[in-house]
């Protein structure tokens, strides 16, 4: 755990830094939209939690509308 | 610190997780912690549930100096038996029990003994087919007695039996493909409902303390991996000229002038397979071999023309004779060795689909045309037997 | 707005599609799984009913040829519109990256290393591929040529080594399976490996191209990756029979059945050098494709700040996608080309005749 976050702050570090010293506004946000959810997966996973899958869930949304071999 | 510093310091520092990461460390094995596996043995356990495993291990290094046995030279295999239920728990407890632990990619054989393989074989090659150490060009070979003692076996050319084995019948395999079956083979054959599958039958012969490899010929298993017979070796070499693809062997006839024993150069044979309007299914070999003169003996009142054309007279007899025994006795069998029904599926799917269920029914009943061309091309050295009549010269 | 300004030539554009459609070569299991001996016929079917596709792609090209396709959607679909869309194909792009990143990692351990665990592989793989990504395109397709070309030699010899072992009875019998198969087997090919060339939309604003090199490239690239798969497709069903079906991956049973004499044998390490070759391309460029995307969604040009952490998030994705290798072949086979349909054909055949119109329009009023 103590690694995941070590890794995820260092990730911060190398990046979001110049983008705050960019003062970029978008970048920053673009950052934020995909650090974020990767720092929730990685803890969810890390605790081994179940996390439901995206791509299977659009693969059920398929087979029920009766597009499936 | 700066932050070029910072930035060059992080990325040496990726760099060099990268390579501890990439070299594999959590599989490396270091040598003098494995054992190398030459040869495994499957036989029948006294208690029905289990099986007993025999596995072969190559020494990699020679045993500590100083230490020799009985024999004057370090023993350079060992033998570890397990008896438990499945082979992965056989192997596990070999694992369990040991200070190295086995790795199976150079195994050289699977034997298992005849008696096993009379209650069906699949489930052990499911179990080495699905380990990924597995090499799926193992040979697999039936022994008419003990798997363990083949292994055990000291043969005076090679010291592990499990390599001898496996080059004994690659030297065969110069005869023809058809006599080193792999365990691909094996499974592929067992995969379809149709073909027989068969394997290599050997046996060990006790010479006092002489050891010899007899290879008997082969055993036929039904569609379920269950051994239900064997051909010898006179019959395997009608299983094998009707295969085709024959490139080495002997042909032997004896006819009222004399005796005569050839070479085989080629023989090939173009397979047909069709159903006759009785719904019967008919088989026609075609046979086309090529043979040398390689023994002459009698034939005084022959002239050398008359010789040849009474000579190949003689081998077409022969090979007719050898050939048509073997595809009956498979007949009676109920064995489809020869994958005829799988030309059927494949040049005529739509009739095949009718047959498949009763293939085997339809197999004994077919009928089977056989024709043999023999072509005579040389004599050898000389051209006439000793015995010979000095005639005319030959046209 | 041109969010990479890097350049690359159009022989480099021509082989990162030939690298790209190889590396479906050898994960083929999905489809030979479904049609088993006829699958070369497949291919051949898919090659055919794909053309009309790479027509759609090429005339997006063209008539959009400093846009992306971030860029093209919110351009012929308006503003909102054209952002939900651009979502779906970010989803789209990370979902393609992600996969191809739990194949490596799976099939590596697979084959090679097998007690590591495949996030290390993961990892590592993503790791060296962000470095490509932070230096653009030009990066990332430079050694496009390399693989491909490195690729298709040990094809060749891979395929002479077995020439012993080849009975081309095991191609028989043809044309007899159910019809079913044949139309699920070609909608599998076209959607997997070929539609994914749809990312090439992305990559098009880097290369300078007029409507004849644009045909080349494209064309040669698909057609030199398609006798890649083929000339696999039909060694694999050569050598191994009816044995086809049974594994994960027939490329690497083939390889490991070379032998000739005792050198020459347990050839299969040559399949793990091929794998993730071609596999590391490929995921670099789905890489590199999707930050580009993020980055073009939020204008903004800093794309080289947003690849760690668009890598982090496409580990974490993959780790997520499927719970074992079984139900990711079970998708594949038979959900996922439907779900891919619209994303590869339907939408950007939509975005060509709207973008057409709009452009007569604007003619029009000029």
């Amino acid at each position: 755990m103590l690694v995941l976050l070590l890794v995820f702050a260092l990730i911060a570090l190398i990046d979001f830094g110049p983008l705050v010293r960019k003062k970029s506004r978008r970048g920053m946000i673009g950052f934020l939209t995909l650090f974020t959810p990767a720092l929730i997966l990685a803890i969810l996973l890390r605790n081994k939690s179940e996390v439901p899958s995206l791509l299977q869930a659009v693969d059920n949304f398929f087979k029920a509308l009766g597009f499936s071999y | 610190m700066s932050m070029r510093l910072f930035k060059k310091t992080a990325a040496l520092g990726i760099l060099i997780s990268i390579l501890a990461g990439f070299s594999g460390c959590w599989d490396s094995k270091e040598i003098d912690t494995i054992q190398i596996v030459t040869g495994v043995g499957l036989d029948k356990a006294e208690n029905d549930e289990y099986v007993d495993i025999s596995i072969q291990i190559a020494k990699t290094s020679p045993s500590a100096p100083g230490t020799k046995d009985s024999n004057g030279n370090g023993d350079s295999k060992i033998i570890l038996e397990s008896s438990k239920q499945t082979i992965l728990e056989g192997v596990a407890e070999l694992n369990l029990n040991n200070s190295r632990s086995p790795i199976f990619h150079h195994n050289q054989v699977l034997l298992i003994s005849a008696d096993l393989a009379k209650e069906g074989i699949t489930e052990y090659l499911d179990a080495f087919m699905r380990d990924r150490e597995a090499r799926l060009e193992v040979l697999v070979v039936i022994v008419d007695g003990e798997a363990k003692e083949m292994l055990q076996a000291d043969f005076e050319q090679e010291k592990v039996s499990g390599i001898f084995l496996r080059r004994t019948i690659r030297l065969l395999s110069n005869v023809t493909p058809e006599y080193s079956v792999r365990m691909i083979d094996l499974a592929s054959r067992l995969r379809d409902e149709s073909i027989s599958p068969v394997a290599t039958l050997v046996r060990l012969e006790d010479n006092d303390d002489k050891k010899n490899l007899l290879v008997e010929g082969m055993a036929v298993f039904d569609s379920e991996g269950k051994m239900i017979g064997n051909i010898d070796a006179d019959e395997m070499r009608g299983y094998v000229w009707a295969m085709g693809k024959v490139e080495q062997g002997r042909v032997a006839v004896e006819c009222e002038y004399g005796r005569a024993a050839f070479q085989i150069i080629s023989m090939d044979c173009k397979r047909n397979v069709k159903l006759n309007e009785k719904g019967q299914v008919n088989v026609s070999f075609d046979v086309d071999a090529t043979l040398n003169i390689g023994e002459l003996r009698g034939f005084e009142n022959l002239t050398p023309s008359e010789l040849i054309s009474h000579l190949i007279e003689e081998t077409e007899g022969e090979i007719e004779d050898t050939i048509k025994g073997t595809f009956q006795s498979m007949q009676d069998l109920g064995a489809d060795i020869y994958g005829v029904g799988l030309d059927l599926k494949r040049h005529h799917p739509k009739q095949w689909d009718k047959l498949k269920d009763r293939w085997e029914d339809y197999f004994s009943e077919a009928e089977l045309e056989l024709d043999v061309n023999v072509r005579i091309p040389g004599t050898g050295q000389i051209k006439k037997s000793l015995e010979m009549e000095d005639g005319e010269n030959e046209s | 707005m041109r969010v990479d300004k890097g350049l690359i030539t159009g022989n480099q554009f021509m082989f990162s599609i030939i690298c790209f459609i190889q590396s479906s070569s050898l994960l083929t299991s999905f489809l030979t799984s479904v049609t088993l001996q006829d699958s070369w016929l497949i291919v051949i079917f898919g090659a055919i009913f794909f053309i009309p596709v790479i027509f759609i792609y090429r005339e997006i090209m063209l008539l959009f040829p400093d846009k992306n396709l971030i860029q093209i959607l919110d351009e012929v679909y308006g503003p909102i519109l054209g952002k939900v869309f651009g979502i779906i194909y970010i989803w789209f792009f990370l979902s393609l990256t992600s996969l191809n990143v739990l194949d490596l990692g799976d099939f590596t351990k697979l084959t090679i290393m097998h007690e590591t665990p495949s996030v290390v592989l993961m990892i590592m793989c993503v790791l060296v591929a962000s470095i490509a990504v932070r230096h653009g395109i030009g990066l990332v397709t430079k050694y496009s040529t390399f693989f491909s070309v490195t690729v298709s030699c040990l094809l060749i010899i891979s395929v002479l080594l077995l020439l012993n072992q080849i009975k081309l009875e095991n191609f028989l019998p043809i044309l007899s399976l159910p019809f079913k198969k044949y139309v699920q087997g070609t909608h599998l090919i076209t959607t997997i490996p070929f539609g994914e060339l749809l990312v090439f939309l992305m990559i098009h604003p880097s290369v300078k191209l007029n409507r004849k090199q644009a045909t080349k490239y494209l064309f040669w690239g698909f057609g030199l990756g398609t006798v890649s798969i083929l000339v696999v497709l039909c060694q694999n069903i050569a050598v191994l029979g009816n044995m086809l079906d049974m594994f994960a991956l027939p490329t690497l049973v083939t390889l490991r059945l070379i032998n000739l004499g005792e050198a020459l044998s347990r050839m299969e390490v040559l399949f793990s050098v091929i794998l993730i070759m071609l596999l590391f391309f490929k995921i670099s460029v789905l890489y590199y494709v999707s930050v580009l995307a993020v980055s073009q969604m939020f204008n903004t040009n800093q794309l080289r700040y947003l690849s760690l952490a668009a890598g982090a998030l496409i580990v974490c994705y993959a780790l997520t996608l499927y719970p074992s290798p079984v139900e990711h072949a079970e998708s594949a086979k038979n959900i996922t080309p439907f779900v891919w349909t619209p994303i590869e054909f339907l939408i950007p055949l939509l975005t060509l005749i709207l973008g057409k119109f709009k452009k007569r329009k604007q003619l029009k009023e000029a």
